[in-house]
């Protein structure tokens, strides 16, 4: 009896959760134009996704906003989890305290901030000014989540590399990067996703020609929901999801 | 070929190692023994680089290496942990230090079989460390370590981690392998056994201190201080007082037994010292037995109660309270006669005098 109670609450809480995806996706292969009637398979929708050059534009932006995104956040991040792992001085503390202030400050007042801190500093919003909100709030994940990789890390591996040879550099390179590695894959992945999607820090620090994916449905939507919006958030979905699986699987490998 | 010349580590206000001087010959199988904290380990990581000294200079070689970096220094360290790389196989392991010296790949392939043969993994080569047994990752660190032909071995503890039987064999391994290469050992270890079993010399240490530096029958027989006879396997220390100083003999007083110890230079009467004697050296007879000999210069003899006697395999362990208030272990074989005296009866207790070795600290 418990047993069947548990399985209709999961399957609701999944219900909840997966219809209304479920429901875009199976509409954004819909013949019709309006999101009510199903009138047959199409791959149509995202045939006209192609030759549309506003959302082409949008799409260029966000790989790009994405992709600087990820490199520049990766690197900063995992600087940041090495320098945490080898500080445990009040310095190194306080360092891990301020990271977390990008992760739980609402993305509202992160993005009037950062747009504050553009006027301020004169910044042109564009596609710079997003990048450097997009790095402001990617980069802290990339380093808890390095951290959490390098926690148990024996630090006599680094000694054992200095002792055969190894300058501190190399050792970085032969030993602690490679060791951390999955951990720094899985902080990129989750930087690009969260690059990807975000819509209201970019709302706040972006400016003409440089509307990601997310501002221009945003846009559409405006006018209704259409099903090529419907074949255009199932792209993200599936770009998002694939990247996400991957991280799950990267967090979970065991040296 | 590593010489340390008063060197001294702080700790911020520890004083890990305190003023050391030690000389370590080419080829010697030096062991640094003591209990946990004494300095030992700093002293290693002193040599492989790992800290630098508060004062005192250190020499690998004729050579001050005070500011040289540990990838620079001749000596490779096998680590306690055995710090082996996880994300690369044992062959990659042993690889290591060699692929940073850039030789070509013939050579390094030559030198990794090389050193696989040498701790008899010739087959193991393509698997990850995880993938070994304990003893099996020991061999990895020393053939990783080994390959660079270094001039030192520096070995921390590297037994430590291993069951008895496979520690056993594996001090006789590395003893022989030691002897092979020609190799500079010096060993860290706080067992006794371990030191006393594998090494040319042994410093003995405690609080930062260099207590001894000996051989291994020098240090067991003739102890320097009373925390090295008490270190070193078993010791009966006796408070005593210097009595009476003859040609051949010193005769000390402890809790009112007079009993003749081997000479040493340097003490005067009345002086406080101790006397160690160890357990195998005294013999435990009935107080009737005819056997007994008189009590001489040459021969110490004490009477008590035995209280107990403890079986040990092959030897076994009498004790006798002694009035008042002393308490000495003999130790004899388990086929010796003691077995078959009762106990809480009289018995008395004799020795050489040559084996009542005179401490003064």
């Amino acid at each position: 009896m418990s047993r069947r109670c548990l399985w209709i609450y999961v399957v609701l809480g999944y219900l909840f959760l997966y219809l209304p995806i479920a429901v875009l996706v199976v509409f954004s292969f819909n013949a019709s134009r309006f999101n009510v009637n199903w009138e047959g398979f199409t791959l149509a929708w995202y045939a006209k996704l192609l030759t549309n050059a506003n959302i082409l534009a949008a799409a260029k932006n966000s790989l790009i906003i994405a992709t600087v995104t990820t490199v520049l956040s990766t690197i900063l991040g995992t600087g940041l989890a090495l320098g945490m792992h080898r500080n445990s001085s009040v310095l190194g503390r306080l360092t891990e305290l301020f990271v977390y202030v990008p992760v739980i400050v609402p993305e509202t007042v992160m993005g009037i901030s950062l747009l504050a801190f553009f006027v301020l500093t004169n910044i042109e919003l564009g596609v710079t000014s997003v990048i450097i909100s997009h790095v402001a709030f990617c980069a802290p994940f990339v380093a808890l989540i390095v951290q959490a990789r390098l926690e148990g890390f024996d630090d006599s591996l680094v000694e054992a590399a200095l002792d055969l040879g190894a300058t501190e550099w190399q050792a970085l390179f032969r030993v602690t990067l490679p060791i951390a590695a999955p951990g720094i894959v899985a902080g990129a992945l989750l930087a690009f996703t969260m690059s990807l999607d975000d819509f209201i820090v970019t709302f706040f620090t972006a400016g003409p020609g440089s509307t990601t994916l997310p501002l221009y449905i945003f846009s559409m939507v405006k006018f209704g929901v259409s099903p090529e919006i419907n074949a255009l958030c199932t792209v993200l979905l599936v770009v998002s999801a694939t990247a996400i699986v991957a991280y799950d699987k990267l967090v979970r490998i065991r040296d | 070929m590593v010489k340390l010349e008063s060197v001294s580590k702080m700790f911020g206000d520890f004083l890990a190692v305190d003023n050391l001087s030690m000389d370590v010959a080419e080829g010697e199988f030096l062991t640094l023994l003591g209990p946990s904290g004494c300095g030992k380990t700093t002293t290693l990581r002193l040599i492989a680089g790992f800290e630098q000294p508060t004062s005192g200079n250190v020499y690998i070689g004729n050579k001050m290496v005070n500011d040289v970096p540990p990838y620079r220094r001749d000596v490779n360290t096998v680590f306690q942990n055995y710090a082996l790389f996880p994300h690369l196989t044992v062959y990659e392991n042993i690889a290591f230090g060699l692929r940073l010296r850039r030789l070509d790949p013939s050579t390094i392939d030559e030198r990794v079989r090389w050193a696989l043969k040498l701790v008899k993994l010739d087959n193991l080569g393509e698997r990850k460390p995880r993938q070994l047994s304990g003893g099996q990752q020991q061999r990895v660190a020393l053939a990783r370590a080994l390959v660079c032909h270094p001039k030192v071995l520096l070995l921390d503890e590297p037994l430590g981690a291993l069951d008895l039987k496979m520690r056993k064999a594996m001090q006789i391994e590395l003893k022989s392998l030691q002897r092979r290469l020609g190799v500079t050992f010096i060993y860290v270890t706080h067992d006794q056994e371990e030191a006393l079993a594998m090494s040319d010399r042994i410093a003995v240490m405690n609080a930062g201190i260099v207590h001894q530096l000996d051989t291994a029958a020098a240090i067991y027989e003739y102890p320097k201080t009373r925390f090295v006879a008490d270190f070193i396997g078993e010791a009966n220390l006796l408070q005593a007082r210097v009595s009476e100083i003859t040609a051949d003999t010193v005769w000390a007083e402890v809790n009112g037994h007079r009993l003749p110890c081997a000479r040493r230079e340097g003490l005067r009467p009345d002086q406080a010292i101790w006397i160690m004697v160890r357990p195998e050296n005294i013999r435990v007879l009935p107080v009737s037995s005819q056997e007994a000999p008189a009590p001489s210069e040459k021969t110490a003899v004490v009477k008590g109660v035995l209280r107990e006697v403890v079986y040990l395999g092959a030897t076994l362990k009498a004790i006798t309270d002694i009035n008042p208030g002393l308490t000495i272990t003999a130790a004899r074989l388990s086929s010796s006669s003691v077995v078959s005296i009762p106990t809480d009866s009289e018995v008395q207790l004799h020795w050489p005098s040559s084996a009542g070795h005179i401490l003064t600290e």
